[in-house]
């Protein structure tokens, strides 16, 4: 589709058409034009009178979708509060936004559970988020419980071993017999694991210079 | 044009316009004519403000038709002087909205060969939206309205006068008919820096008239929380190259493109992109001061100043480890102002958030029109507690970290180590709650991280982190424990006791 978001016409409100069905082509082919979508959003504020928020909602989830970059952070900013507040379903995916930024993931669950018609329309969702709590937990855990994992994951028995399976073959998670029971060892990385001193190959003395005389003097 | 052109029956013949003035408009036109920017700059700068003080302190200039001399500038600072002196009625907004129609539609088609100086160019745009603000603020406030001056703000509703998707427009028509995006792509802007926007041959007006616009393009688009939009806008200019960047030679220019560029960043989440442009832009203001004394924006200088002490402190507080970004003197500067509200931050006290943002943040505007015929409260308070509570929002969930990572503080050095349900006991909370928090202080000690190239939205993921932590389980008991790794601790206060008994456990 030639959706152009560049040009004299970028801010054009014979674009509102396109962007909208761009919305259900991002949802039916599982891709994702945050560029659009803003737009999208920007015309909606300007132009209350043609709000779509079943459209609005798509575009949250979808957003929500791609954690852990901001992409939902960029899009929450430009809708009105009173949308947030009027529309149910919108309210929803502020919620599981919001549940999903401070990793409560159990109120993630529970929410997600009573708007399971509006995910399930969104093809990859589930996959998704998963992969973003999992991308979580591989960044804080060396080494997880399965209960742990099936809580956060909110995945049981043998579809739990499935998912674990699956990101044995391919993630390089391994699962580890202790004598405390079975856990799950997650990849190495550099943020799961006892590190000497990173924060020194992020700065150069004459940065840290400044910060040390403060310290000295007392902050 | 229901406002323009009828102007009232008998005031014309009530205007004495003194000789000196006259004389003014006269040499101001014959130095725009021959191009003589240092005399237009000290007209302009000068002694338009010096007549502006002895013959016009609290009235209007006279109207262009009054001065034999007429020039379409002239509309433009008569408007701009009306502003600032007066207030201005419905008629009046909608006149110098007309007049910049006409003036940038002048400019945008006719084969100007005027120069200007860059000052005025910078002081047409930023005049442009700050009356565009001011409309906003305006039409938000029907209940104070009569019904007939709320039937006439329909009519220019209808109209589009000062509407927001007109404006962009036109700030995007100045930019791309400028072509200075491909100028600053194709060489860095070393040449505007050099020449400082003054190329032989050429006028000065579009070229910088575009420039100017891409800063309007970020403020615009963050006064309505489009933060992403603005930071693509500035494109290709980039506020952490700053080698060729032309902005430092006007101010105004370039305080505001960081000021708008540091807010756009610290709502995204970006803490140490934030305070790099912040840093960045308030050493400059502190280089630049003395000499802007006498200026007519100093003391809007020094607002800004102390606004983005204030956002700068609010970075510091949700991601200490910025700190080390900073030069020493306006992390002097900081302690000085903030040292108080920064504390209280870092105990998670939320009200000083929310005043420190109040005094700092834009003046955002509610790009949608008020129900003007069932309005009873003022529509503008409705962007600003959007964007209010969106960063509260985030200052809130992370609101019981500080008090998390003290804890974990007291087991750093060497390996510290303690059991997740010791901990859990320790800090008086459910072990699945203390686990979410250490899943969130992980997840929020991420951000992205500008790290090259022109794209400014661009990052990488960087650990903001003065304290490194993982969770593992241990394989003989099962127990998960929480790992404390031994970092370089900078700047942040340690002073906090949890009482006897605590002491690390395992290694």
């Amino acid at each position: 589709m030639a959706l152009s978001l560049t040009g004299a016409d970028r801010y054009s409100p014979e674009k509102l058409p396109l962007l909208e069905q761009h919305v259900d082509e991002q949802v039916a082919n599982r891709t994702w034009n945050l560029d659009a979508n803003v737009a999208l959003l920007r015309f909606y504020q300007f132009s209350p009178a043609s709000v779509k928020p079943q459209l609005i909602v798509k575009i949250l989830v979808k957003a929500i979708m791609q954690a852990p970059n901001p992409d939902y952070k960029y899009c929450i900013t430009l809708l009105p509060e009173r949308l947030q507040q009027v529309d149910e379903s919108i309210f929803k995916a502020v919620q599981l936004a919001n549940a999903l930024e401070t990793s409560r993931f159990g109120d993630f669950w529970t929410t997600a559970n009573t708007c399971r018609d509006l995910l399930g329309s969104i093809p990859g969702f589930y996959e998704s988020v998963r992969g973003f709590i999992a991308h979580t937990l591989v960044h804080t855990y060396g080494r997880v419980t399965k209960r742990t994992l099936a809580d956060c994951l909110k995945l049981e028995g043998a579809t739990l071993d499935q998912y674990l399976s699956d990101k044995c073959r391919a993630a390089g998670w391994s699962i580890v017999n202790t004598p405390a029971g079975d856990v799950v060892a997650l990849p190495k990385n550099d943020y799961n694991q006892s590190v000497v001193k990173r924060s020194q190959e992020l700065i150069r003395f004459e940065q840290v210079a400044p910060m040390l005389k403060a310290v000295t003097v007392g902050f | 044009m229901a406002f323009r052109g009828g102007y009232d029956d008998g005031y014309e013949g009530f205007v004495q316009v003194p000789d000196i003035v006259k004389q003014w408009a006269h040499y101001f036109y014959r130095h725009i004519r021959e191009r003589n920017i240092p005399e237009i700059q000290s007209m302009y700068e000068i002694s338009f403000m010096k007549l502006s003080d002895r013959y016009y302190k609290a009235a209007p200039w006279p109207e262009v038709q009054h001065i034999q001399e007429v020039v379409d500038q002239d509309h433009e600072m008569y408007f701009r002087h009306l502003y600032a002196r007066c207030q201005p009625t419905l008629r009046d907004r909608c006149d110098s909205w007309d007049n910049y129609l006409d003036l940038f539609g002048l400019l945008l088609t006719s084969n100007v060969n005027m120069q200007l100086p860059n000052i005025w160019l910078w002081d047409m745009v930023d005049e442009f939206l700050y009356q565009f603000q001011s409309f906003c603020q305006y039409r938000g406030k029907v209940q104070s309205m009569s019904p007939e001056e709320i039937e006439n703000v329909k009519k220019c509703e209808a109209k589009k006068v000062w509407n927001t998707v007109e404006v962009l427009n036109i700030l995007q028509a100045l930019v791309d008919k400028s072509g200075i995006v491909a100028e600053l792509e194709g060489d860095g802007g070393v040449r505007l820096s050099e020449l400082q926007g003054y190329y032989p041959q050429s006028s000065n007006v579009l070229r910088m008239l575009g420039y100017f616009s891409l800063v309007g393009l970020l403020r615009v688009h963050c006064l309505v929380g489009d933060y992403i939009t603005g930071l693509k806008a500035i494109y290709p200019l980039n506020l952490h190259e700053r080698t060729h960047l032309f902005s430092p030679s006007i101010p105004g220019a370039h305080i505001t493109l960081f000021y708008y560029g540091g807010f756009a960043y610290l709502m995204q989440r970006r803490y140490l992109d934030a305070a790099r442009c912040f840093n960045a832009v308030l050493l400059y203001i502190y280089r630049v001061k003395a000499a802007h004394r006498s200026s007519p924006t100093f003391e809007q200088m020094l607002k800004k100043n102390e606004q983005m002490y204030a956002l700068l402190a609010i970075c510091l507080a949700l991601c200490p480890v910025a700190a080390k970004s900073l030069d020493e003197n306006v992390l002097m500067q900081l302690r000085e102002r903030q040292s108080d509200n920064m504390a209280a931050m870092s105990r998670g006290d939320i009200d000083v958030y929310d005043t420190l943002f109040r005094d700092a943040c834009p003046k955002f505007v509610t790009s949608t029109p008020p129900a003007y015929d069932q309005a009873t409260t003022n529509t503008n308070q409705l962007a600003f507690r959007a964007q209010l509570n969106s960063f509260l929002q985030e200052v809130r969930s992370g609101q019981t970290l500080p008090q998390l990572k003290q804890y974990l503080l007291l087991y750093e050095g060497g390996v510290g180590s303690i059991a997740l349900s010791r901990l859990a006991g320790l800090m008086d909370v459910e072990e699945g709650a203390l686990r979410q928090q250490l899943l969130c202080l992980k997840n929020k000690q991420r951000q992205l991280k500008w790290e090259g190239g022109r794209d400014m939205t661009a990052g990488t993921w960087t650990v903001a982190s003065d304290l490194e932590f993982h969770i593992d389980v241990d394989p003989q008991t099962g127990r998960e424990m929480v790992l404390v790794s031994d970092t370089q601790q900078v700047g942040e206060g340690r002073a906090f006791s949890v009482g006897e008994g605590v002491k690390t456990e395992g290694g």
